[in-house]
């Protein structure tokens, strides 16, 4: 029952971790502030939560434990607040997305180079 | 366990380049996020790794120290009251 519990910790920790990295190899990439927040957040997300199970899972039943559950509840009702208030910070200084769709059916990509060089 | 603390730093660096280089200010936001959880995530880790409760005292501060920071910087951005 124990190396049972091990094991799965171990599982979930690695799972968690491979996804934090490709979120900060997404926020390293992409070109746009909402691709990075698309990027960033919810992945992040997902991720510290996994992470965070794995470790509840490993410690067992104890003070520990707990607090590792508070950390997840505020984890799971700060972030995405913390990405809204963002990207509404953003659309309100009318920051445009660099793809954007031209017409609905045939969805031809639109590129605006000016926002690489800081203009907008 | 250290092996996914490495990682985990490894991932904060990546992320701490968009703070630095970022062309707009909501671009370090979203950075600093991150760096932020990631740190918080290394906290938890280290705390089950020595078995000791303090490591999450301190990832909890942290974690409203984000969120208000965040949260401020915001507001003044888009020219909001609070």
């Amino acid at each position: 029952m124990n190396i049972i519990l091990e094991i799965l910790s171990y599982f979930f920790i690695t799972v968690g971790c491979l996804v934090m990295f490709s979120a900060a190899l997404g926020l390293y990439r992409f070109p746009d502030v909402y691709m990075r927040l698309h990027s960033s957040t919810k992945v992040n997300t997902g991720g510290a939560m996994t992470i965070l199970f794995g470790a509840m899972l490993r410690s067992g039943i104890s003070a520990l434990s707990l607090k590792i559950f508070i950390i997840i509840t505020l984890v799971f009702i700060i972030t995405p607040v913390v990405s809204h208030a963002i990207a509404r910070s953003a659309h309100l200084q009318s920051k445009t997305p660099i793809v954007s769709f031209e017409s609905h059916p045939k969805k031809k990509y639109k590129y605006n180079p000016d926002y690489l060089r800081g203009r907008q | 366990m250290m092996i996914f603390v490495y990682l985990l730093l490894i991932a904060a660096v990546l992320s701490s380049y968009r703070l630095f280089v970022g062309p707009t200010i909501q671009d370090r936001l979203v950075s600093l996020s991150c760096v932020s959880v990631i740190l918080i995530v290394v906290l938890a880790i280290l705390s089950i790794h020595y078995n000791q409760t303090f490591h999450l005292d301190i990832a909890i501060a942290f974690l409203f120290l984000d969120f208000v920071g965040v949260i401020a910087f915001t507001k003044y951005l888009g020219r909001e009251k609070i």
